[in-house]
């Protein structure tokens, strides 16, 4: 063999390997992306289930932060609190804390009189009296990242919910 | 007894240009399945976080029917029969209660989703149908090429909530 022989099939062998590197890498990380999307999403369709589920069931709204709401729940509380610093929103019935969500890069709750305005779907904002909210908007986005990068992964929930008993 | 060695020729050992031509066209025929393969998934996945949005659009606008009076369900126009909302959706939030907060306002962006609401009989051949209307939730949207709608059907008594509640 040759010199030039193996200075081109050097360089063809160099060529066929960084092929092969980046079909690789591009493959690992397409596959990360998608399983990390399947469970965040299905992490976030359990915490709205949940969610919606006990606040529907609520007597009323006791307090309201964007990030933070109390209801009075049957005959104790009922606390949603999100974290930026852990990124992670909890709940508390009862006195007892749990982790709803994690890896949560943002939440939003809003509140909502009873009163629909004409001719849109809106609904009025509460102003001053948290006991005339009638309705819970929440919206969060959780995220992961890979190598540094969001790719793909961002979960999206948003949702109005009515107290039932309210 | 004679033995006749067989030794290869000279160069005996390399591959035929038949040869090279199948294997190439064998990993070139896996390597664009696999890559037709990973694109599929993600076209799946994305389909299934555009039906997930759709839902939570639609299940938005169900949740707040039970927040209209009769009368309003009745009224022409006061319901909206057309809405948009955008896969990323709008925020516009105070951070608390009080009056000297900021107001902050996020706009919607991505996939844009355009909706429609028909209140109309119900499909009930009781007595009682007058008392009761169909509504129908539809939302559209650009997926790629294809055009997606899925609906949502809801039925509203008279004599439901609303009493119950006011």
């Amino acid at each position: 063999m040759t010199l030039v022989e193996v200075m081109v099939a050097s360089g063809i062998a160099g060529i066929v390997f960084a092929a092969v590197a980046s079909l690789s890498f591009y493959t690992a990380r397409s596959f990360a992306a998608l399983s990390n999307y399947v469970d965040l999403d299905q992490q976030s369709r359990n915490a709205l289930d949940q969610m919606s589920m006990k606040i529907r069931q609520a007597d009323g709204l006791l307090s309201y932060e964007t990030n933070s709401i109390t209801l009075s729940y049957q005959g104790g509380s009922l606390i949603y609190t999100y974290n930026s610093g852990t990124r992670q929103v909890t709940e508390t019935v009862g006195g007892r804390t749990e982790v709803l969500l994690e890896e949560c890069d943002y939440l939003n709750f809003q509140i909502f009189q009873r009163n629909t305005a004409a001719g849109t779907f809106d609904q009025f904002p509460v102003t001053s009296d948290t006991a005339t909210a009638k309705l819970v908007q929440v919206s969060w986005t959780c995220s992961r990242t890979i190598l540094g990068q969001k790719v793909n992964t961002e979960s999206i929930m948003a949702a109005k919910i009515v107290i039932r008993k309210q | 007894m004679r033995l006749r060695q067989t030794t290869p020729r000279a160069g005996g050992l390399a591959f035929t240009l038949v040869e090279v031509l199948v294997s190439v066209a064998i990993i070139g025929i896996m390597f664009v399945s696999l890559y037709a393969g990973i694109t599929s998934g993600f076209a799946v996945v994305q389909l299934a976080r555009e039906n997930l949005r759709a839902t939570q659009i639609m299940l938005e606008k169900t949740e707040t029917m039970r927040l209209y009076s009769w009368s309003q369900i009745n009224s022409n126009g006061f319901i909206p029969s057309t809405f948009t909302a955008y896969f990323f959706p709008a925020v516009q939030s105070s951070s608390s209660l009080s009056s000297s907060d900021s107001v902050s306002s996020v706009a919607g962006s991505g996939t844009l989703y355009s909706g429609t609401v028909v209140i109309t009989n119900a499909p009930v051949s009781s007595g009682y149908s007058d008392n009761m209307r169909l509504v129908i939730i539809t939302v559209s949207w650009q997926s790629g090429e294809h055009t997606r709608t899925r609906e949502m059907q809801t039925l509203v008594s008279q004599n439901g909530l609303q009493p119950y509640i006011y």
